[in-house]
C-alpha cells in the first residue's frame, strides 16, 4: 500500500525579480509504516516540500503544482479543496523544530490536547481526558495529572517536544512529518526523542518522514533517504546504499564534511564555495560550480537517473562506470 | 615545555534565587570547583548538556562576571580586579566568538566600521594602521577586503561567522573563547569554519576554549576535553584518551548518544534516561547519580572527589570499576 506519493512537485514564490522556484520537481514515495529521511542544508527546500504535501503553504504568497499527490491511496488532486483538507488533517500530522514556539503559551497542555481530541474523536469529558492521559503516557510523560495542568513554559524543551508529539498523535495519523524535531536539543535528549519516534513507528505502523539537515542523525534510523540540494532531489534510495555508497558528489561531500569520532587527521574535508542563491542558480547542474568531479558537460540539465532503486542526479556518479572514467582508459 | 597560558583554579559561581519572605536566601549553583589549565596554541573543549554551566564558565573566562569562588589567571595574573591599561590589555588578550553572529554583530553598522570600533577602543593606532589591520583580518578569515563596506545582513550565515572571527582575531589575542561557534551552521559550512579555526590557531599560536555540545566537532578541534555536568567537572583529560577510553559514565553516555554515521551503522544507541536537574546548594552526592546506570547508595550520599585514572581526572566513585 502506498502511504504517500508525490510526483514532480514544484513550489514557486513570486518576487520582484521573477518567480523563484524553491522546490523543483520533487518526487517522493513512501510505503505504509516506512521511515524516510529527507536531508538537505538550509534553503534546500525540504521543509517547503513537506508544507506543500500537508497543504500548509500560504496560497497568497506561493504557488505550487504537481503531477500527482496521493496520501493513503487517495488521489488528493482529484478531490475538492475541503475534502483534500479533511483527508490531510486526518491522515497526516506534523511536528516542528521548536516545540515551545509551536505550543500555545496561554493554554495548558491538557487543554490543547483536549481541543484536538474533541475535533477528531469527540466524546465526553472523562473519555477525552482518558485519551489525553493515554497519549501522554505513550510519549513517555508519566506524571500525567500535573502534566495536563501544566503550561508549556513549565516544561523543559525535551518534554515540550514530547507534548508536541502527543498532539500530533491525537488524530492517529498514518504519516507523521517531523521537521527537524531534535535540532537545538541536547544529544542525550535528541537520542531519547528519536527512540520515541521510532518506537511509535514500529508499534503503530505509523509512517515517519524525518526532515533534517543533519545527515548523521539519519544513519541507521531510516530505511530510505532522499537528499535535496537547491530545491532538487539529487539522490534517493535505500539508506544503507546511500550511506555506504553514495553516487552523488554532494551526498559524498555532506558525509565527508561531518566531524568523525574516529578520524585521525584534524582538518575536515570541507566543500568549497557556498550554496548559490535561489534567485541566481548556475546553469545546468546546480552543484556543478562546487563539485570536484564537474566538467564541461555539467552545464547541461541533468535528469534523475536510476540504478535499480537508487536514483541520482549526476552525469558522473561516483563508483559507477561513467563516461569520464571510460574516456580516460 | 610550553608556557601555561590560562589557569583556572577551583572556580565556583552561584546566583541568588528570588528570596522568599522570612526565609533565608537560597542559591543556585551554576559552577562548583572547576579547575583546569591550558597551554599556548592548544584548545580545550568544554562539553555538557544545556544547564551544565558551559556558558557560565565562558562569562567568567572573559571577565564579564566575577566568580563566587576561585580565580582565573592569564599568564600568571588574575583577570579580575584589573583597571585601566591592565584591563584594556585583558580585553585585547581574551576575545570571544558567540554562537549566533547575526545577534552579535550590529545590523546597522558596516562590517568595516564595527571592526574599526574595536581597534579604536582597544589599540593605539592611526587610521591607516587600523585599515591595514582590518584588511589583514578579513583576508585571514577568507573574506575579500571589499566586504568591509557590507552590512551583516548581506552575508550568508557562514560568512557572518567569519566576520565574527575576524573581529575576534583583530586585536591579536592570546586566547579565544568560542561559545558554540558552529552549532547553527550547515555541515558543509561548519567544516569550513572549523578548518579556518585550525588554520588560525597554527598561524597565530592561538589558544581556544571551545564550548560545544557536538562531540564530533570537539574531537576534531580540541586537545583536551572538560566534561561538565550540573556545573561540576565530571572528567578532564586529553581528547584522544577521552574518546578512546571515557572513564566517567556521563562521558560515555554523551559519546554514545552523539549521532555519527560510522558508529550508528555499527551499534545501536541506548539513550540516557531523564534530564539534567539543577543542583542546589544543599544537594548531596554525585549530581549525575539520578541518571547514572551504575549509581548506588554511596553515589547518592557522598560527593565524589576528583581523582586520576589513567590520563584523566574523573569525579566518580565507580569509574575504573564498572
Amino acid at each position: 500500500m502506498s502511504l504517500l506519493r508525490v510526483d514532480n512537485l514544484s513550489v514557486e514564490f513570486p518576487s520582484l525579480y521573477g518567480d523563484v522556484r524553491v522546490v523543483d520537481n520533487f518526487s517522493l514515495q513512501m510505503a505504509a509504516g516506512e521511515v524516510h529521511g529527507l536531508v538537505g542544508e538550509s534553503g534546500s527546500g525540504k521543509s517547503l516540500a513537506a508544507l506543500a504535501i500537508l497543504g500548509l503553504l500560504d496560497p497568497a504568497a506561493s504557488r505550487w503544482r504537481c503531477d500527482h499527490l496521493s496520501l493513503n491511496d487517495k488521489d488528493l488532486l482529484r478531490a475538492s479543496a475541503s475534502e483534500r483538507r479533511r483527508w490531510q488533517a486526518k491522515y497526516a500530522s506534523v511536528i516542528f523544530q521548536d516545540a515551545q514556539a509551536s505550543l500555545n503559551p496561554s493554554f495548558t497542555v491538557g487543554k490543547q490536547l483536549d481541543d484536538i481530541i474533541k475535533l477528531h474523536h469527540g466524546g465526553g469529558k472523562a473519555e477525552r481526558r482518558e485519551r489525553a492521559a493515554d497519549l501522554l503516557h505513550q510519549v513517555g510523560i508519566h506524571n500525567i495529572g500535573p502534566a495536563l495542568e501544566s503550561y508549556p513554559h513549565q516544561f523543559s524543551a525535551g518534554v515540550n517536544q514530547r507534548a508536541m508529539i502527543a498532539l500530533a498523535l491525537a488524530c492517529e495519523p498514518a504519516l507523521l512529518i517531523a521537521d527537524e524535531p531534535t535540532t537545538g536539543l541536547d544529544v542525550t535528549i535528541q537520542a531519547q526523542l528519536l527512540e520515541l519516534l521510532l518506537k511509535l513507528n514500529s508499534e503503530r505502523g505509523m509512517g515517519l518522514l524525518l526532515i533534517t539537515h543533519d545527515i548523521a542523525l539519519l544513519a541507521r534510523n531510516v530505511e530510505r533517504i532522499t537528499v535535496m540540494y537547491c530545491g532538487q532531489v539529487v539522490e534517493s534510495g535505500d539508506a544503507d546504499d546511500v550511506f555506504l555508497q553514495p553516487f552523488h558528489p554532494y551526498t559524498r561531500a555532506l558525509l565527508d564534511s561531518l566531524p568523525k569520532l574516529n578520524q585521525p587527521s584534524r582538518r575536515l574535508q570541507a566543500l568549497r564555495g557556498a550554496k548559490p542563491s535561489m534567485m541566481n542558480l548556475p546553469v545546468g547542474c546546480y552543484f556543478g560550480p562546487r563539485c570536484p568531479r564537474a566538467d564541461r558537460d555539467c552545464v547541461h540539465n541533468v535528469p534523475l537517473s536510476e540504478q535499480g532503486d537508487h536514483r541520482y542526479r549526476c552525469l558522473f556518479p561516483i563508483g559507477l562506470a561513467d563516461r569520464r572514467d571510460g574516456a580516460g582508459s | 615545555m610550553t608556557a601555561t597560558l590560562l589557569t583556572v583554579t577551583e572556580l565556583g559561581k552561584r546566583y541568588p534565587l528570588p528570596r522568599p519572605l522570612f526565609r533565608p536566601q537560597q542559591w543556585q549553583t551554576a559552577l562548583r570547583d572547576v579547575s583546569f589549565s591550558l597551554t599556548s596554541g592548544k584548545t580545550i573543549a568544554v562539553v555538557g548538556e544545556s544547564g551544565s554551566g558551559k556558558s557560565t564558565l565562558a562569562r567568567q573566562l572573559v571577565g564579564l562576571e566575577a566568580p563566587s569562588e576561585g580565580d582565573i589567571l592569564l599568564e600568571g595574573q588574575s583577570i579580575f580586579g584589573r583597571h585601566e591599561e591592565a584591563l584594556r590589555q585583558l580585553r585585547r588578550d581574551i576575545r570571544m566568538i558567540f554562537q549566533n553572529p547575526s545577534a552579535s554583530l550590529n545590523p546597522r553598522v558596516t562590517v568595516g566600521a564595527q571592526l574599526d570600533q574595536a581597534l579604536q577602543h582597544l589599540a593605539q593606532m592611526g587610521p591607516r594602521q587600523r585599515q591595514e589591520r582590518i584588511h589583514e583580518a578579513l583576508t585571514l578569515v577568507g573574506l575579500a577586503t571589499d566586504h568591509k563596506h557590507h552590512y551583516p545582513h548581506q552575508f550568508s550565515g557562514g560568512q557572518r561567522q567569519r566576520v565574527a572571527i575576524a573581529r575576534a582575531i583583530l586585536l591579536q589575542p592570546k586566547l579565544i573563547i568560542a561559545d558554540e561557534p558552529v552549532s547553527t551552521l550547515d555541515a558543509s559550512v561548519q567544516a569550513q569554519i572549523l578548518n579556518l579555526l585550525l588554520d588560525l590557531q597554527a598561524a597565530r599560536n592561538l589558544s581556544f576554549v571551545f564550548i560545544s555540545h557536538d562531540l564530533g566537532v570537539v574531537k576534531t578541534i580540541s586537545d583536551h576535553v572538560l566534561v561538565l555536568y550540573a556545573g561540576e567537572a565530571m572528567e578532564l583529560g586529553p581528547t584522544e584518551a577521552i574518546f578512546r577510553q571515557p572513564q566517567h559514565p556521563y562521558t560515555r553516555a554523551l559519546i554514545a548518544s552523539s549521532p555519527t554515521v560510522q558508529r550508528a551503522l555499527q551499534v545501536p544507541v541506548t539513550p540516557l534516561r531523564g534530564e539534567l536537574a539543577q543542583s542546589h546548594e544543599t544537594a548531596l552526592g554525585c549530581p549525575f547519580a539520578q541518571r547514572c546506570p551504575h549509581a548506588d547508595e554511596q553515589c547518592r550520599r557522598e560527593r565524589p572527589q576528583a581523582r586520576w585514572l589513567a590520563e584523566q581526572r574523573v569525579a566518580c566513585h565507580k569509574a575504573g570499576s564498572v
